[in-house]
Formats: C-alpha cells, sequence, structure tokens
C-alpha cells in the first residue's frame, strides 16, 4: 500500500517538474521576445504585434507553471511558529491539516479556471488584442498549472500520512532565489 | 462594518498562526468572507479575479528582475567589485569595510533582492575582510545593513510588489528609490568611519595607499556591473525602453557579463532558471492570495471603515506613521516583509493617503520596513546569508547589525519630517 502510494507521490512530482521546466522556458522566452521587442522598436521601428498580449501570457505561466514544484522544494512562505514549538505527532497532525486546507482552496480555484477555459473555448471568446488569441488556450494552461498544484498538495498529504518527508529540501546557496 | 472586518481578521490570524502557507491563508480569508457575507459563486469570482490580475502588463517585470538577479549571482561580479572598488577606499578610515557598502550600492542597481546582494558581495568581501584582520562583528553588520540597499536602489522587486498592489507607476517608484538609497548608503559608510575614528582597533594598520593609476586600473574591474547599471537604468530613465522592456534588456545584459566571464555554463543556466521559477512562484503566490483578498475587502467595505474608526481616534499623521512602523516592526518578528506588506496593504494604504501622504512615499516607507525586518530575528533574511557564510550564531550577526538597523530608524524618522527626501528626485524629472 505504502509502496503504491509512494508511487503516486514520485509521478505527481515529474509532472510537477516538467511543469516547472515549461515555467522556466515561459520565462526565457518571455526575456527573448522582450529584448527583440526593445531593440526592433528602437532601431527599425517595428514592434511585434502579439508582444505585450502574449507577454502578459507567458508571465501568468512563469508565475504559477512551477508553483507545485516550489512547493515540493518548500519555497513558499508560511509562518512557522507552531510548527517549531509543537511536538511531533501534532505537528505532522498540524501540516497535514495545513495541507487539507490548501487543497481546498486550491481546487476551488481549480475548479473555476478549468471552467473558465471550458467556457472560453465553448462560446469562442477571443482576446481584445490584434492577434485575437482563443483565450481558452492561456486559461488552460494556467488551469493546467492550478491542478499540478492541487496535485502537489495531493502529493504532500499522501507523504504525510504515510510518514515520509514532505518536502524536499535542497542544499541552497545563500541568497539565492530570494524575493528579499 | 465591523463584524466582516473581525471575521477577515480573526480568520487571517487563525490560517497564519496555524502555518497555512500564506498566500493560500490570504486566498482562504478571502473565500471564507465571500462566502459568508455575500451570495457570489465563489469559484467564478476567484477564478476570474485570479485570471485578470495574473495576466495583467504591470506583473511581466517581475520574473525578469528575477531571472537577471539568478544569472548574475552565479557569475564573477562579486570578485570585480572587490578588485574595483578596493584601491579607492583602502586608506579611508574603516578601510575595506566601505566595500561593503559601496559594493552593494553598485549591486542593487543591477539586483531586485536584498538576500541575493548580501550574498553576491558577501561571498567575496567577508572572508577577505576576517583574513585581513578587520572586525568581525563590523564586517558581518555592515554586510547585513548594505544589503538591504538592495530594496531601495532600482530595480527593487518589493516595490514592483508595491506597485502592482498600490496601482502606482512603477518607473516613479523606481525613481524615488535612488535618494533615499544613496542617504542611506551614506549613513552606514558615515557609520563605519566614526567606529574606526573612534577605535582604530575595528581595522589592520593601514596598508599603503594605491597609486592613481592603480586606482583608474581598477576601474576596468568596474566595467561589468556599470555596463549593466547602463543597460537596465539607463535604458529605462532615457525613455528608450519600458520597465519591462529594460527588465527584459537586464536579463540579456546578464547573460553577456557570464558569457564574458566564462560562467554561462548550462548547469549555471539551469540553477538559475530553476531558482526563478521557485521563486516567481512563491511571490505568485503571495501575490494571487494578496489580490484576491484586498478586492474581497474592498466589496465588504473594509478598508473604509477601518479608515473611518482610524480618522475617529484623531491622530496626527506622524503619530499614524509612528504607529504603522510599529506594527511593521512587530509583523516583522513573525513574518518576512514582502508577506507582511502584501497582507496589510489593502487597509494601511487608504489610511495613509487619507493622511495626507502620497502612494511613492508610502511605497519607499514600507521598502524601509521591509529592509528593517530582513536585518531583525527571527527570520531576517540577510541575517541568514551571512550566518550561512560565517557559520556565527543568529544573536551575534544581529548584533552586528543593530547599528545599521538604528540607522535605517533614523532614516524613516527623516523621510517622516522631509518627505521631500522622497518627492524631489520624481518631481524633478517629471519637470
Amino acid at each position: 500500500m505504502k509502496h503504491s502510494l509512494r508511487a503516486i507521490a514520485r509521478l505527481i512530482d515529474h509532472a510537477n517538474l516538467v511543469g516547472a521546466w515549461v515555467a522556466a522556458g515561459a520565462c526565457a522566452v518571455l526575456a527573448a521576445m522582450l529584448v527583440i521587442e526593445a531593440v526592433s522598436t528602437a532601431t527599425i521601428v517595428w514592434s511585434q504585434p502579439w508582444a505585450v498580449e502574449y507577454a502578459s501570457y507567458l508571465c501568468a505561466i512563469t508565475l504559477f507553471g512551477g508553483t507545485g514544484y516550489a512547493l515540493r522544494h518548500a519555497s513558499h512562505i508560511r509562518v512557522e511558529i507552531a510548527l517549531h514549538y509543537l511536538p511531533r505527532p501534532l505537528v505532522r497532525a498540524l501540516d497535514f491539516l495545513c495541507t487539507l486546507a490548501a487543497l481546498a482552496i486550491t481546487s476551488i480555484l481549480a475548479f473555476g479556471l478549468v471552467e473558465l477555459a471550458i467556457r472560453s473555448f465553448e462560446r469562442n471568446s477571443v482576446s481584445y488584442y490584434t492577434m485575437q488569441t482563443p483565450l481558452g488556450i492561456p486559461q488552460g494552461l494556467l488551469a493546467a498549472a492550478v491542478v499540478l498544484l492541487a496535485l502537489a498538495l495531493v502529493a504532500r498529504a499522501i507523504r504525510l500520512a504515510i510518514d515520509d518527508p514532505p518536502d524536499l529540501i535542497a542544499p541552497r546557496a545563500a541568497g539565492e532565489g530570494s524575493a528579499e | 462594518m465591523m463584524l466582516p472586518s473581525f471575521v477577515v481578521f480573526g480568520v487571517m490570524l487563525v490560517l497564519l498562526m496555524s502555518s497555512v502557507w500564506i498566500g493560500f491563508a490570504l486566498m482562504g480569508t478571502g473565500a471564507i468572507a465571500l462566502e459568508y457575507f455575500r451570495d457570489m459563486p465563489l469559484h467564478r469570482v476567484l477564478s476570474q479575479d485570479v485570471w485578470a490580475r495574473i495576466t495583467g502588463d504591470e506583473l511581466v517585470t517581475l520574473p525578469l528582475f528575477i531571472l537577471m538577479g539568478d544569472i548574475l549571482y552565479h557569475t564573477k561580479l562579486s570578485e570585480s567589485l572587490f578588485r574595483g572598488l578596493a584601491p579607492w577606499v583602502n586608506r579611508l578610515p574603516g578601510g575595506l569595510l566601505h566595500v561593503n557598502v559601496l559594493g552593494c550600492t553598485l549591486f542593487a542597481a543591477v539586483s531586485g533582492s536584498s538576500a541575493a546582494t548580501t550574498a553576491t558581495v558577501g561571498r567575496m568581501t567577508l572572508a577577505e575582510l576576517l583574513k585581513r584582520g578587520y572586525n568581525r562583528d563590523l564586517s558581518m553588520g555592515s554586510l547585513a545593513g548594505a544589503g538591504t540597499i538592495g530594496l531601495l536602489i532600482p530595480p527593487s522587486i518589493p516595490l514592483v510588489v508595491y506597485g502592482v498592489l498600490a496601482e502606482a507607476s512603477i518607473l516613479e517608484l523606481f525613481i524615488a528609490g535612488i535618494v533615499p538609497g544613496l542617504i542611506v548608503a551614506t549613513l552606514f559608510i558615515g557609520w563605519i568611519m566614526v567606529r574606526a575614528l573612534i577605535d582604530p582597533s575595528v581595522q589592520p594598520p593601514r596598508a599603503e595607499a594605491a597609486t592613481w593609476g592603480e586606482r583608474f586600473r581598477a576601474l576596468a574591474d568596474l566595467l561589468p556591473v556599470l555596463f549593466l547599471i547602463l543597460m537596465v537604468i539607463g535604458s529605462m530613465y532615457s525613455g528608450i525602453a519600458s520597465v519591462t522592456e529594460a527588465a527584459a534588456i537586464g536579463v540579456g545584459g546578464a547573460l553577456v557579463v557570464a558569457i564574458a566571464q566564462g560562467t554561462c555554463s548550462w548547469p549555471n543556466m539551469k540553477r538559475a532558471l530553476l531558482s526563478t521559477v521557485r521563486t516567481c512562484s512563491m511571490i505568485g503566490l503571495i501575490l494571487t492570495g494578496a489580490l484576491f483578498l484586498g478586492r474581497v475587502m474592498t466589496l465588504l467595505g473594509i478598508p473604509a471603515a477601518v479608515s473611518a474608526w482610524v480618522q475617529g481616534l484623531g491622530l496626527s499623521p506622524p503619530m499614524l506613521i509612528l504607529i504603522l512602523f510599529l506594527l511593521y516592526l512587530i509583523l516583522g518578528t513573525a513574518l518576512d516583509g514582502l508577506s507582511a506588506m502584501v497582507m496589510t496593504l489593502p487597509v494601511a494604504l487608504p489610511l495613509v493617503l487619507g493622511a495626507g501622504f502620497d502612494k511613492v512615499w508610502f511605497g519607499i516607507f514600507i521598502i524601509v520596513t521591509i529592509e528593517l525586518s530582513n536585518v531583525s530575528p527571527p527570520v531576517g533574511f540577510n541575517l541568514f546569508v551571512i550566518q550561512q557564510m560565517t557559520g556565527d550564531t543568529q544573536t551575534r550577526v544581529a548584533l552586528a547589525s543593530l547599528p545599521f538597523c538604528l540607522l535605517l530608524c533614523a532614516f524613516v524618522a527623516l523621510m517622516t519630517l522631509w518627505p521631500e527626501l522622497i518627492a524631489w528626485l520624481p518631481q524633478t524629472m517629471k519637470g
């Protein structure tokens, strides 16, 4: 039983790693596209008609594609006072409840985003930019990213339930990957 | 109006103190309040709000500045900074300790993160300073303090987040951060000089002065960082590029520096990209939660109710600022500064605007208070960075940073008494 649950959690990890690489790729494409935009508008007075619109979609994917991966790597911030001072069995129980609470809100968001994407496809909604992109595509990608986050929370709950370490804390260099 | 306020603050407190991740806690608080006080389909409101906010133009800057910092973290920029600055300061009282402050000030102009600034500059300076016999506490304290300048001098990631939440011009915020950043750097340099004059034992016997030829030759080592400053800040302020394009140009410039210094390897780029994804995810989740909660609070009329209640107390503007300052200091003992900012902004901003301060001024105020939380225990990022480098206890690093914290407090008093310190440069550049 434990073996099967571990396999499911590992599968979810792999899916989230793919999500992280999609986010990383989106970030790299975003940078390349905007460098081209800055250079082309300054030199040959030509602007990519898709730059503004696709920059915002790429940004959304960068911000959300790796949230499940970030959860696995304990990169999301939380107030850890209770976790530091409670005895270990209580810490695991509290951590499990926190994971379920996060899963509940993520599931509501994922459900809403999937429904939003489906509605956009059904109504053939397109963006108001010149490219008139079918909105269901970027909305579907964002929904997929949030579904991955929900799955990462499921994997975390599984690990807590079978007493495995819930987070993968790789040693990170000081200051690396910090917003502050 | 008081019931929704109590419910929102009560639920938020319970979720946060139960260790629910901050982004989820904010989103959950908004969801519970919406379910309880309004008859609206929660999943639709939440998903449409997230979609609309997360695809806003102003957020595009964020991943780019983070990626730029992560690429530069893996270059040899810290070594270049040390070699370039050392000959200019080694005869000053305090000697090479000034490299901490000047190095952080220069690096701040190409990095949006305080912890990254501290780590990048400190990686080279701390080992050198300690090896040459400089006072350990002053070496650590000056680095922790100077690292905070990374948040004031543009580009600054928390300033971008503030601009998005407060709907303020990010360019104007970036311009407004320059003078305060330079004043704080001057205060730090002044304090190091005073300490060295009072107690000459904080530095080793003075080295021989470098010749002018050596000094000017050393400037060549500053070229990479000057090149990046020119690309990012130059393109932005000259109007050649928008803030977003300048951020992308910065990523391109960082790659050029990495290639030139031979650090543009696949393992380094992989680390930089995945580190960027982790940071973006962390900020993205908090920001989404804060934006949703902010919208729910506005729907329930909470900011207006709290504002009316505080105005009823008849506080003078400086008193209001003092109370907010103390509140952020207290929050800083349990939360990182960015989280404290996004959680309190929906209520704090209307109060401050009502007291006659403007959005840009409050943006800089809140960044300085975030800086303070970065150098105060137990969740100060900079303390953690230096602890990892030196192996000293957090208490020792925090005590070493105390004089620099007090200087930041003094700067808050200065900017409250003379708000022109913040407003002058943006107004001058606007003409």
